[in-house]
């Protein structure tokens, strides 16, 4: 039994908007929560996949037919107001970054991919993620960055030639693998 | 993907960090999630003191790397507190002063070089975002980084034998100890990580209260008494903008300042070791991870 078949009342209105939601949220909740723990790590992609979600239930009549990249745009701000915040660091946590980075050994096989990644600015990252990784296709890429098409397309091939810029002239080195987070 | 992606591309698909597990939302925490999410209002406060006795311990970690080397200082740790890296900024907390947090999400500022800044409504100037507002400093006391101890290392599910380590250096630790750490939280450093930075004289970061007029904000970095509830605002990429190198380094250098400032001579071997302990404990994330929560998570 599926948290929308318990969900499912006789009482019509709310219940068939919480079914419709809970139905969503199932649907929808591993690639959020993919979408947060590339750009946030792990850790914090539970409360970031909640936050969105819980954004989504209070906003259910904007909620588009196809959601998904609805619900990417929300995570998204969500995760650059928490990059921010975390950015506000209790001062001494800089020092655990630093050695967490050290301690962890380099778990990607292609460390020139990722020194090339790590010199893209944050917006660079973003639209090649939103490509590469969440798999999206132009136009839902678009509406997750709330903009045209046209202009992602531009976004994306500029992004993309700096990418393999930094590829053809990035060395092979001992880094860790990075996360959005990181920049 | 049925499109045919460039092959950087498909190298970077290749390198996916995380791969999308799709029975994620029927899983039990997911679904316990989404009850929150449905059920009324009270079901919500918990989290946050969560957070907090999680930002006690990571910082508490944090602390333990610190340790090595630290020479005896007398410098009041604002006195060199500033961060030379444009886009950082330094601050400490003064947790008795307490303000209403401003609320208009988006502002200018028109930056003439001077301590308090007038910013209001008309972003033509220098435009700064609502990113979030300051909170108290966590209270840190033995009791509580025992609880957040102990809440961490059930959910990083660490070894009985690491967890007896950990609570026996926590038991050898002096009260004095503990204090000094509670004076580190009351300090901040926002960084905004980005590859460029506004012109010398306009301040990455702001801190703003309000007044009966426009706002009355400063910048943050290097301002020793910041209150509760004042904004942070983070300037908005602009025209005039300058690239800037992205280095941890000054941040880690003000650390370590402010380290030295606040224990004075270096660290015990078992205060040493707890912090050790504490940061291998809590060092849970995977490679492609970013920084641990830190802070009481920011305002909506």
């Amino acid at each position: 039994m599926t948290g929308s078949d318990r969900r499912s009342t006789s009482d019509g209105g709310r219940g068939a908007v919480e079914q419709r939601f809970s139905q969503t949220y199932e649907a929808c909740y591993g690639r959020i929560h993919a979408y947060a723990a590339r750009r946030l790590g792990s850790h914090l992609a539970d409360d970031v996949t909640a936050e969105t979600f819980m954004v989504a239930w209070r906003r259910i009549e904007d909620l588009p037919a196809d959601p998904l990249p609805w619900l990417y745009g929300v995570a998204r701000k969500i995760v650059l107001r928490q990059r921010a915040s975390f950015a506000r660091q209790d001062a001494i946590r800089v020092a655990l970054a630093a050695e967490i980075a050290a301690a962890d050994p380099p778990q990607g096989d292609d460390e020139a991919l990722w020194q090339a990644w790590l010199q893209l600015g944050a917006r660079d990252q973003e639209v090649l993620a939103l490509i590469a990784w969440e798999e999206l296709s132009v136009r839902d890429a678009a509406a997750a960055l709330n903009c045209r098409p046209a202009v992602f397309s531009v976004r994306l091939h500029r992004a993309r030639k700096r990418f393999e810029s930094l590829l053809r002239s990035a060395p092979a080195g001992s880094q860790p693998v990075p996360s959005l987070s990181e920049v | 993907m049925s499109v045919q992606l460039p092959p950087s591309l498909e190298r970077l698909a290749r390198s996916n960090p995380v791969q999308v597990d799709d029975t994620l939302g029927r899983q039990p925490s997911a679904q316990a999630a989404l009850s929150k999410i449905l059920a009324p209002e009270r079901a919500r406060p918990g989290r946050p003191r969560r957070r907090r006795m999680g930002r006690v311990v990571t910082v508490a970690f944090a602390l333990l790397l610190m340790g090595a080397g630290v020479a005896v200082a007398a410098a009041d740790p604002f006195g060199f507190w500033r961060s030379n890296t444009p886009d950082t900024a330094l601050y400490g907390v003064n947790p008795s002063r307490h303000v209403n947090a401003p609320t208009p999400p988006l502002i200018g500022c028109a930056t003439t070089h001077t301590t308090v800044l007038r910013c209001g409504a008309d972003v033509s100037a220098q435009a700064y975002q609502l990113v979030d507002r300051v909170h108290a400093p966590g209270a840190l006391s033995r009791a509580a980084i025992t609880r957040a101890l102990v809440q961490t290392i059930q959910r990083e599910r660490v070894s009985a034998s690491s967890e007896r380590r950990v609570r026996g250096d926590l038991a050898g630790v002096s009260d004095s100890f503990l204090a000094r750490l509670s004076e580190a939280l009351r300090f901040g450093i926002y960084s905004g990580g980005a590859t460029s930075a506004p012109p010398a004289g306009v301040p990455m970061w702001l801190v703003c209260q309000p007044s009966a007029g426009p706002l009355a904000c400063r910048d943050l970095n290097g301002d020793e008494d910041v209150a509760v509830g004042s904004g942070v605002y983070m300037a908005l990429a602009a025209g005039d903008w300058v690239p800037t190198s992205r280095t941890g380094g000054d941040r880690q250098h003000a650390t370590a300042r402010l380290m030295t400032s606040i224990f004075g001579a270096a660290l015990t071997p078992a205060e040493m070791r707890l912090l050790q302990d504490l940061a291998r404990t809590t060092s849970t994330q995977p490679a492609t991870g970013g920084p641990s929560r830190v802070g009481a998570g920011s305002s909506r």
